[in-house]
């Protein structure tokens, strides 16, 4: 699915919820070409440690419903998704051979995550910040074709794999926001993660950090746009070392025990509140 | 300062007092200053990652031994607090184990691990809530002397000091039971932080390797006891995660490792603490 396709879609359903509650307020956030930089580490022994990876441009889209700010606190959901399903691309991903020299292994890989943050928001006390708890599902998704394993080409099968990592979460973080019609927003976030359903991973299951900011203008009286930066490192556990059979190979490498993704770029941001502005 | 924690000639219990003797006058206008000692508090150290040698992946060491902690609260005004703490452990040789495809092919030795961990931050009341929310930076600088080590059945020449630096911010929250009255002496307090390493070295650094930037770190403390007029008596449990992230991977000249890339390093224990309040 195209990136412009996806968003339309997203833009025509939030009515149809949303509106339906005069309470709340929603925004989309797009990272239409955000750089996605991936590296992992693992027991895939004699060939390698590590892998190489090109790094790949996805949009990054993010739906926020949450209720209408209050001084006493109030709840939000996030959605976050990149992939190939949201207009990612495939950049070159290799494997290190130690044993011989050169690659063990060269394919195409897209990097991506679909993650659930529900978050409750307080504000500090007489200052334009809020203090964020989250509470968080997170799924990468890591998708391979276009296998060259030991200089065996299996490109010409259309063979391909999908491989998933989730864990759960908890997270704090601080938000910003200062001006008026025109004003600076900001907000930083740090998550731990554990593996509730995976009993043979370490339970300590890594971090996503997210930090962004943003120069926003209200548009209209409900309407506000923002351009700004993100930047989000996430570092994640799994079991790793897992093949897939390829004939006459020792096996394609499709996971690594600890992997590193950092996502960033320029984004586009609409916020629109249902109810009337505090 | 590190000359004098390893003076031989005195014991961790009194090291931490003169230390926070020495201490406590200098700062003698603060809100709150508190000593807590750990008669057992556990580290437990897990190295892993690429290396240079195409054996092992995983080292652990898991002292067990004393600590200490020095916390300094200090009122900036009605709603601000500076806050500091200090955490370290006594350090002594222990056995590090390396993971093993045999008994006869793995690496042992003798590690002593020296664990200092800085967080200072502010910290400011929630809207209509006595919970606090913190920012802060926190700054880690751990010590590994190996010696002694065994890989594959053959001994290595010599020992390897390692120095691991971080530093980075942290995010959290924190709360405490008002104060004590002549009706109710207890109290209790906690504190929860989430942090992320943005700077990261070593001094065992080489070429090679995928993941070595970055880090992240929780710290986690629970206290509770009796105050009387200035002075406070109470115990808690301290917990805390540095993950420190390098390029390690340095080995001694037969193939054990000297250095790892991704470090991680639980801290945790029961506390005494020992307060004065102003």
């Amino acid at each position: 699915m195209k990136p412009a396709a996806f968003l339309w879609v997203i833009l025509a359903l939030l009515p149809v919820r949303a509106s339906a509650d005069d309470g709340l307020r929603w925004n989309l956030t797009v990272l239409p070409h955000a750089s996605l930089r991936y590296r992992g580490e693992g027991k895939v022994l004699p060939e390698s440690y590590v892998n190489r990876f090109a790094g790949e441009t996805s949009p990054i889209y993010r739906f926020e419903l949450t209720q209408v700010p209050r001084s006493d606190g109030y709840w939000g959901v996030s959605f976050w998704h990149t992939g190939v399903f949201g207009g990612g691309s495939y950049a070159e991903e290799r494997v290190p051979d130690n044993t011989t020299g050169g690659a063990y292994q060269i394919n195409q890989l897209n990097v991506g995550f679909t993650n659930l943050f529900v978050t409750y928001h307080r504000p500090v006390a007489a200052l334009p910040v809020e203090a964020r708890v989250h509470a968080s599902v997170v799924r990468e998704i890591f998708k391979r074709k276009q296998f060259i394993v030991q200089n065996v080409d299996y490109r010409w099968t259309n063979f391909d794999d999908v491989n998933e990592i989730s864990a759960e979460g908890l997270g704090f973080g601080l938000a910003g926001r200062h001006g008026g019609r025109f004003y600076l927003r900001w907000q930083a976030d740090a998550h731990y993660y554990i593996q509730l359903f995976d009993a043979k991973t370490d339970s300590s299951a890594g971090q996503i950090y997210q930090s962004e900011a943003a120069l926003g203008a209200r548009v209209l009286p409900r309407l506000s746009v923002e351009f700004g930066a993100l930047w989000q490192y996430w570092f994640t556990h799994s079991q790793g070392n897992r093949r897939l059979v390829i004939p006459g190979t020792d096996g394609a490498v499709i996971s690594w025990n600890r992997q590193e993704t950092r996502a960033s770029g320029a984004f586009l941001r609409l916020d629109y509140f249902f109810a009337g502005r505090d | 300062m590190n000359g004098f924690w390893r003076n031989d000639k005195m014991s961790f219990f009194k090291k931490t007092l003169v230390a926070a003797w020495v201490m406590v006058p200098g700062i003698a206008v603060a809100g709150e200053i508190s000593l807590m000692y750990l008669p057992q508090s556990q580290i437990e150290y897990e190295g892993t990652g690429y290396r240079r040698f195409d054996e092992g992946w995983e080292l652990k060491v898991k002292p067990q031994s004393a600590a200490a902690g020095f916390l300094w609260r200090h009122p900036l005004s009605d709603r601000w607090d500076l806050q500091a703490q200090f955490w370290r452990n006594q350090s002594f040789f222990a056995r590090e184990d390396g993971n093993a495809k045999s008994d006869l092919m793995r690496q042992t030795g003798q590690t002593e691990l020296t664990v200092n961990n800085l967080i200072l931050d502010v910290r400011r009341p929630l809207a209509g809530s006595s919970v606090r929310a913190v920012a802060g930076l926190q700054g880690v600088y751990e010590n590994f002397h190996r010696k002694e080590i065994l890989f594959n059945a053959v001994p290595e020449a010599g020992d390897s000091r390692e120095n691991l630096s971080a530093a980075g911010a942290v995010l959290g929250f924190a709360g405490a039971s008002p104060d004590s009255t002549d009706r109710n002496r207890f109290y209790c307090g906690w504190e929860a932080l989430f942090g992320h390493f943005f700077y990261t070295r070593t001094s065992h650094a080489i070429d090679g390797g995928s993941i070595h930037r970055d880090g992240y770190s929780y710290a986690l403390r629970l206290e509770t006891g009796y105050q009387m007029r200035k002075w406070r008596l109470g115990a808690g449990f301290v917990r805390q995660l540095i993950q420190v992230q390098v390029p390690g991977g340095r080995t001694f000249p037969g193939g054990a490792a000297a250095s790892l890339p991704i470090n991680k390093t639980d801290f945790f224990g029961l506390f005494l603490a020992l307060s004065h309040v102003y």
